[in-house]
C-alpha cells in the first residue's frame, strides 16, 4: 500500500496534466515501476499519463517517432531500420525482466534517466529530439533536456551513415552494469557516453568520427571522476576498465 | 475511489484506498495464486497478466487501473492449453516448493499467445522475470520446451 | 535396518509425479498466507538502526495514538529469558543468547519492539512515531578482532553455553587425530592457504510468514512457513512460558527456506500476540527484513595446512577455522562441526587436526544455509587441493582419486568431532566419488579444455571440485511415521517430516508404495502438523529422506506384515505371501487388500490395520559429488562467464530422479551467486548496503550457464532401498570449481569470495609480471 496517496487525477490532456504536476506532492506516473515501488509519503496524488500518450513507432521519411508511452518491450521486438538495431538489444539489456519491460515505457525510462541503464547511456549517445509539454510544448535535445516537463515523443534521425556501439560490463546478464560506454558516430562526428554505477552520465563530443588514442584520453580524462566504487571495484579499477571500455569501443565503431 | 477493470473476464467494481496496489487487492479478494515475494517489482511472483502481457500486479497502482484486462491463473485453469502446460510441469518436475509456479505458468501462457513457436532464447527471456530459487530455471526451461513442440499427454 | 533383498523397484527410482503437485500448478491456495482470518490483527517489528547500543527509554504513548494500533510490545513485556532461534535437536547446541524483545541491541536489524494494528498501514504508520532513546555502544564488525572483547557482546549473566563470553567467542570446536607436528615433520611437502567466505542470504522466495489464532477450544494455532514445527512448538511454549498441551503447529505448503526456515523468527512474537489479545495475528518479513534481519550463512576464515607424502598421498592436516556468527549464535557451533566434519571426512589423513572458534560481531546474524558449514570448509579445502596439484604437477583429478575415502574405510575424525556433541564410528559403506570424477571429466571435456592454450584476452579453463555431506545428523536425527489402511486398498501415511518444497512428501510416499506394492496415488500424505503427526526433528541437513524415509519403510514393512496375517487369518491359512496388493495363501486362495481392509473394518476379526515407526540411525552415510565448471576469463575487465556447470552426484539410490536432479539444479546457482553476484554489504557503521532484490543479485533464467547434471548409482545398505541424501551435498562444489577454472584459464587463484572483477585483474598483473 503507497498509504500517502489520495488523489488520482484523470487530467484531459497532456498539458493540464503538466499543469496538475506542478502541485506540490504530486507527480506524473507512466508505467509506475519506479513510483510504485519507492513509495514516497511525500508524494500525495498522482497524474497517469498512459491514456494521453501514443503507444506507436512511426516511421516517416526521415526520422522514427517513438510515442512515449511505447513499452520497452515494444523497443526490443521492434524491426529497427539500420542502423537502429543496437537500440533492441540495448532496450532488453536495460530491462532484463520481461514483466518489467511490459511495464516500462519509453518516456518513463527517459525521464528517470538511470545511469545504468544501457538503453538510456546509448540514447544519449544518439541524441534524439524530445517533444517536450510544459505551458507549451517544445523540442529539446535529449543531452541539453533539464528534465523539466512531460516528453511526448521522441525523434530519432534516420541517416545510414550513423554507426553506433555500446558495451556493458557487469557479473552476469540480469545485473544492472558498472560500467557501460555507448558511441555514435554520424558524418564527421561522433559522440561518446559513460555511464554505469556513477555520479552522472558524461557525454563527450568529437568533430572527428574516430574515437581514436587522442579522444579515448579526453573521454577518460573528462569521465574518470564520475565513477563510483562499489562491491565489484574500487575507483582505480573503475578507471582501468574505463580505458579498456573506450579502447573496445573505438576499435568497434571503427570496424 | 471507484475501479472498474475486468478480472479473469468478468468485470470488477470496487471501492479501494487510491494507493493500493492490484497484489493487495487480488489477495484481498482470495486470488491466492498471485504471490508476494519482494513487494517492489523484483521477484516476479506477483506476475498477472493485462492485455495478454506479464506484469508485476505489486507495482500496478488500483487507481491507475481503467477498464483493464487482468488474468490470473484462476480464470485460465480450465483452459486446455494451462491445463497441457500444467501436465508438462508436473511430468518434468518443474515444481519445486510452487512458489513461482503460478507466474512461470502466466509468463509461458503469454508467450505462446504472441507466438506459438518459441525457440529456447525466447523462454528464457519469458522467464526472465520471475526469480526461481529451486529449480535453477533448468526442468521449467525443459517443460516449456515440451509445451511447444506438442509433446505433452494430457 | 536391513536392506530388502534384490528386488525390482517398481515405485522407488521413478519418475513420479508429486503428490501436491497439482495444487501447486493450479495455484491453490496452500501456503501460510493463503487464508483470511475474520479480525486478523497485523505485526510490525521496529528494528535497531545501530549495530550496538543500550536502549535507555522507549515511549509508545504517541505511536499508540495512531489510529488502528492495538498493542505495542516492548522488552518490559516480557521476563528476561534467554533461548536460541535456532530450531535442532534439544538439548541445544546454539547458545542460549538472545530474548524475545531485549533491552540491548546488538545489529543494525535486532528487534526493538512490535507493533499490533488492526491494518499493516497503521502498523507501519506507528513503527515512525516509537520514540526510542538510545546509548550508542562501541560496535566491532571484524571477525578477527572479536576475541578482543571490544566490546563484549554478551555481558550478562544468565545467558547459556557461550564459550567464552568475555572474548565473544560463541562456540569453540577441537580435535585431534594421530599427532599433527610429527605428521608435518615426516610429509615431503608442506602447502598452506588462507581461505574465506562471505554473508550469503537463503533468499526463499516466501518470505518467513507466520499466522496465528486460538481455535474453538481456545489453543494457539501457529500455521507458518517453517522446517521445523516440532520445534516451533517446544520453543515458543518455553519462550512464552505457555503449556505445549495447548499449542498446535501446522506446516502448509512452504515457499522455499534452505535454512533460513530452520529458526523460530517469527512464531514467538505472533503468538506472544494472540495470546494476550484473543485475536489473530499475522507478522511476515519484508524483502529488507529477510536480507538483513533474518538469518544468512557464516561467513567463515578458514586457514589449513596440509602435508604431503612422496607418493602425493595426504600426511597431515590442519585446519582452523573463524566463524562469524554475528550478533547472535543460532547454529554456530554445529555450523562449524559440520565445517570442520564434512571437509575431513572426504580425504584420508592420519594426523588430523582443527580447531574452530564462533566468535560475535555487531552485524546480521547467521544460521542454518544449505550446506550448513560445508560450502566454506569445501571452498577451502578444494582450492589448496587444487593449488598442491598444481604445485607438484599432477592432475587435479588424479590427486583427489589418491586421496579419498573409499568404500570401507573408516573416517575417525568424524566420530570425534560429530555436530555438537561427540559422533558416532563411520564407516564408508558407498561411495560412488571415483565415478562421479571420472563421468563428469567426460561431460566437461577436461583434458581438452585444461590443456588448451591460454592466451589473448578471453581465456577459457576448467575446474574441479569434490565434496562430501552427510545424511541426516548420526544419533540425533529422528523422524516418526503413522500409517493407517483404509477399505479402497489406500493409506494414510502421516508424519512429521516437513517438505519444503523439496518434494519429500513424494519420496517418502514413494517408499510406502513401493514397501506396499501399491501405485503412489494410493499413498495420501499429511505432514508436519504438531497435533495430527508424529514427532520429526524436522527437515535440515539432509535428513528427510534417509531419516523419515527410513521409519516410513519401517512403518510400512510393519503394516504390510500386518495385513499378511490379517489376510491369512481371513482366508484361512498358515503361510502365504503378498503380491501386487492381494495376499496369496500357500494354497493359492487370494484375498484383496481391498477386501482384507472391508472385512477388518465390519464384519472379522475386527480392527484398524494400522502402523507406528520411528527412525533413527547412527550412520549418517555421506553422499559424494565432484563438480566441474567451464569459464572464461576477460583478462583486460577480470569479469568472467561460466559456461557450464557439470555436476555428477553419488546419492545413493535415486528415490525420484526429477526431484534429486531439481535438488542439483537448484543449489548450482546458489553457490554460484555466492561466488559472483551475492553480496551481503554492510557500510562503516554496521548497515546493510543492499537489501532488495537489485542490488542483492540472485539468478535469473537469462544469467544460468549450461548445466548437466547426473548420478551414479550406489547401493547405502543403511538408508531405505539403498538411499543416501542429496539435498545439501550439490551446493558445496560450483563456487570452489569456478575459482579452480579461474586460476585454469589465466593463473589467478581466487581465494577469498567473492569473486570480483577487480581481484581477478589486480591478481592477473601480478601474475604476468
Amino acid at each position: 500500500m503507497w498509504s500517502s496517496i489520495d488523489t488520482i487525477h484523470k487530467p484531459t490532456s497532456l498539458t493540464e496534466a503538466w499543469e496538475l504536476s506542478q502541485t506540490p506532492g504530486t507527480t506524473v506516473i507512466c508505467g509506475g515501476t519506479y513510483l510504485a515501488a519507492e513509495r514516497d509519503p511525500a508524494i500525495t496524488g498522482l497524474i497517469p499519463l498512459n491514456a494521453h500518450l501514443s503507444h506507436r513507432i512511426t516511421r516517416g521519411k526521415s526520422t522514427l517517432s517513438i510515442g512515449a508511452g511505447v513499452d520497452v518491450d515494444n523497443l526490443v521486438s521492434f524491426n529497427w531500420p539500420s542502423p537502429f538495431q543496437p537500440l533492441a538489444e540495448a532496450a532488453r539489456q536495460s530491462c532484463p525482466s520481461a514483466n518489467i519491460r511490459n511495464q516500462r515505457s519509453i518516456g518513463g525510462e527517459l525521464g528517470a534517466s538511470r545511469f545504468n541503464s544501457e538503453l538510456i547511456i546509448l540514447l544519449h549517445a544518439l541524441n534524439p529530439q524530445l517533444k517536450i509539454v510544459q505551458a507549451q510544448e517544445s523540442t529539446e535535445y535529449l543531452v541539453e533536456w533539464n528534465g523539466d516537463g512531460i516528453i511526448r515523443e521522441m525523434a530519432l534521425e534516420i541517416a545510414p551513415e550513423i554507426r553506433m556501439e555500446y558495451l556493458r560490463f557487469a557479473p552476469i546478464p540480469s545485473a544492472a552494469p558498472f560500467l557501460c560506454v555507448a558511441g555514435v558516430t554520424a558524418g564527421a562526428g561522433c559522440r561518446i557516453v559513460v555511464g554505469g554505477n556513477v555520479n552522472s552520465l558524461r557525454v563527450l563530443e568529437f568533430d572527428t568520427n574516430t574515437l581514436g588514442v587522442e579522444q579515448q584520453g579526453l573521454v577518460l580524462e573528462h569521465a574518470e571522476d564520475t565513477l563510483l566504487a562499489d562491491h565489484f571495484g574500487g575507483v582505480a579499477y573503475k578507471r582501468k576498465l574505463l580505458v579498456t571500455a573506450l579502447r573496445r569501443l573505438g576499435k568497434a565503431l571503427c570496424t | 475511489m471507484h475501479i472498474k477493470f475486468y478480472l479473469n473476464g468478468k468485470v470488477v467494481e470496487a471501492d479501494v484506498p487510491a494507493g493500493m496496489n492490484l497484489l493487495e487487492y487480488l489477495r484481498s479478494v482470495s486470488v491466492f495464486s498471485v504471490k508476494r515475494g519482494c513487494d517492489h517489482g523484483e521477484c516476479g511472483s506477483c506476475t498477472v497478466l493485462m492485455d495478454d502481457k506479464t506484469r508485476n500486479a505489486c507495482l500496478i497502482l488500483m487507481g491507475t487501473l481503467d477498464g483493464e484486462r487482468i488474468e490470473t491463473l484462476e480464470g485460465l485453469n480450465a483452459d486446455r492449453r494451462m491445463e497441457l502446460m500444467q501436465a508438462a510441469f508436473l511430468d518434468e518436475g518443474a515444481i519445486q516448493c510452487g512458489y513461482c509456479t503460478p507466474a512461470m505458468l502466466l509468463a509461458l501462457e503469454s508467450l505462446l499467445r504472441a507466438n506459438s513457436k518459441p525457440d529456447d532464447a525466447a523462454i528464457k527471456a519469458a522467464f526472465s522475470g520471475i526469480y526461481c530459487r529451486c529449480t535453477g530455471y533448468v526442468k521449467p526451461m525443459v517443460a516449456a520446451k515440451k509445451v511447444v513442440m506438442g509433446e505433452v499427454d494430457g | 535396518m536391513n536392506s530388502t533383498p534384490a528386488k525390482v523397484l517398481e515405485r522407488v527410482g521413478k519418475i513420479t509425479r508429486r503428490v501436491d503437485g497439482t495444487a501447486l500448478a493450479k495455484g491453490k491456495p496452500v501456503f501460510a498466507d493463503d487464508i483470511h482470518l475474520p479480525g486478523m490483527l497485523h505485526l510490525k517489528i521496529l528494528r535497531s538502526p545501530h549495530a550496538h547500543a543500550h536502549i535507555r527509554e522507549i515511549r509508545t504513548e504517541k505511536a499508540l495514538k495512531t489510529p488502528g494500533v492495538v498493542l505495542i510490545l516492548t522488552h518490559k513485556d516480557f521476563p528476561v529469558h534467554y533461548f536460541t532461534t535456532a530450531g535442532q535437536g534439544y538439548p541445544e547446541p546454539s547458545p542460549r543468547d538472545i530474548r524475545i524483545l531485549d533491552d540491548t541491541v546488538r545489529f543494525v536489524g535486532d528487534r526493538v519492539a512490535v507493533v499490533v494494528a488492526e491494518t499493516l498501514e497503521a502498523a507501519e504508520a506507528a513503527l515512525a512515531v516509537i520514540e526510542v532513546d538510545y546509548d550508542i555502544l562501541p560496535a566491532n564488525f571484524d571477525p578477527e578482532k572479536a576475541q578482543a572483547g571490544n566490546p563484549v557482546l554478551h555481558p550478562e549473566t544468565g545467558k547459556i553455553d557461550i564459550h567464552d563470553a568475555a572474548h565473544n567467542v560463541a562456540s569453540h570446536l577441537e580435535a585431534t587425530l594421530g599427532d599433527i607436528q610429527k605428521g608435518f615433520e615426516e610429509s615431503k611437502w608442506v602447502f598452506e592457504g588462507r581461505y574465506s567466505t562471505p554473508y550469503a542470504q537463503q533468499a526463499h522466495i516466501e518470505p518467513h510468514i507466520t499466522l496465528t489464532w486460538l481455535d474453538e477450544n481456545e489453543r494457539l494455532v501457529i500455521r507458518t512457513s517453517t522446517q521445523v514445527p516440532f520445534h516451533v512448538r517446544r520453543i515458543v511454549a518455553e519462550v512464552l512460558n505457555y503449556p505445549m498441551r495447548n499449542i498446535r503447529v501446522i506446516k502448509p505448503r512452504v515457499g522455499g527456506a534452505f535454512g533460513g526456515k530452520q529458526e523460530i523468527l517469527n512464531e514467538d512474537l505472533c503468538a506472544a500476540v494472540t495470546l494476550r489479545t484473543g485475536r489473530p495475528a499475522r507478522l511476515e518479513f519484508t524483502r529488507a527484513e529477510e536480507l538483513y534481519a533474518a538469518r544468512s550463512r557464516h561467513p567463515q576464515i578458514v586457514k589449513f595446512k596440509i602435508g604431503v607424502n612422496a607418493d602425493h598421498t595426504i600426511h597431515a592436516i590442519d585446519m582452523d577455522i573463524l566463524e562469524n556468527c554475528g550478533a547472535y549464535g543460532p547454529h554456530a557451533l554445529t555450523v562449524m562441526s559440520v565445517t570442520a566434519q564434512k571437509a575431513l571426512t572426504l580425504y584420508r589423513s592420519p594426523h588430523v587436526h582443527v580447531r574452530g572458534k564462533a566468535v560475535y560481531t555487531n552485524l546480521s546474524v547467521a544460521g542454518a544455509y544449505r550446506g550448513y558449514g560445508a560450502p566454506q570448509g569445501f571452498f577451502a579445502l578444494e582450492s589448496i587441493m587444487d593449488e598442491i596439484a598444481h604445485n607438484l604437477d599432477i592432475d587435479p583429478i588424479a590427486f583427489r582419486h589418491k586421496n579419498y575415502v573409499t568404500a570401507g574405510e573408516d573416517v575417525p575424525i568424524a566420530k570425534i568431532l560429530g555436530e555438537g556433541r561427540e559422533g558416532f564410528p563411520v564407516v564408508i559403506e558407498s561411495t560412488g566419488l571415483h565415478d562421479c570424477l571420472e563421468e563428469g571429466k567426460k561431460l566437461i571435456e577436461w583434458d581438452a579444455l585444461r590443456t588448451a592454450e591460454k592466451s589473448g584476452v578471453q581465456r577459457r579453463g576448467v575446474g574441479v571440485a569434490c565434496a562430501a555431506q552427510g545424511s541426516g545428523i548420526a544419533g540425533i536425527d529422528m523422524g516418526a511415521v503413522f500409517i493407517k489402511m483404509n477399505e479402497d486398498a489406500s493409506f494414510n501415511l502421516l508424519m512429521g517430516a516437513t517438505d519444503l518444497g523439496t518434494g519429500s512428501d513424494t519420496a517418502l510416499a514413494q517408499i510406502a508404495a513401493e514397501v506396499l506394492e501399491v501405485p503412489v496415488e494410493k499413498i495420501l500424505v499429511y505432514s508436519s502438523d504438531t497435533d495430527m503427526t508424529p514427532f520429526d526433528t524436522g527437515a535440515y541437513a539432509s535428513s528427510t529422506t534417509f531419516i523419515s524415509g527410513g521409519a516410513v519403510k519401517k512403518a510400512a514393512e510393519k503394516l504390510k506384515a500386518r495385513i499378511l496375517k490379517q489376510g491369512l487369518i481371513l482366508l484361512d491359512e498358515k503361510d502365504g505371501t503378498i503380491e501386487k496388493g492381494v495376499v496369496i495363501g500357500s494354497g493359492g486362495d487370494r484375498i484383496s487388500y481391498e477386501e482384507i481392509c472391508t472385512r477388518s473394518f465390519y464384519t472379522e476379526n475386527q480392527t484398524q490395520l494400522m502402523a507406528t515407526a520411528s527412525h533413527m540411525s547412527y550412520d549418517s552415510p555421506p553422499p559424494f559429488n565432484a563438480t566441474f565448471a567451464d569459464v572464461t576469463v576477460d583478462v583486460e575487465t577480470g569479469l568472467v562467464r561460466v559456461n557450464k556447470i557439470v555436476s555428477v552426484t553419488d546419492a545413493g539410490q535415486v528415490i525420484n530422479p526429477h526431484m534429486a536432479e531439481g535438488q542439483v539444479e537448484g543449489a548450482i546457482p546458489q553457490s554460484l551467486g555466492m561466488a559472483l553476484t551475492e553480496f551481503m554489504i554492510f557500510d562503516e557503521s554496521g548497515r546493510p548496503v543492499n537489501t532488495n532484490f537489485r542490488d542483492y543479485h540472485i539468478y535469473t533464467a537469462i544469467d544460468m550457464p549450461d548445466i548437466i547434471t547426473r548420478f551414479i548409482h550406489t547401493h547405502e545398505p543403511n538408508g531405505p532401498f539403498g538411499a543416501k541424501a542429496v539435498a545439501e551435498i550439490p551446493i558445496n562444489g560450483p563456487a570452489v570449481a569456478v575459482t579452480n577454472a579461474i586460476f585454469n584459464a589465466c593463473g589467478v587463484r581466487i581465494r577469498e569470495l567473492p569473486i570480483t572483477p577487480e581481484k581477478i585483474l589486480s591478481k592477473f598483473d601480478e601474475v604476468e609480471s
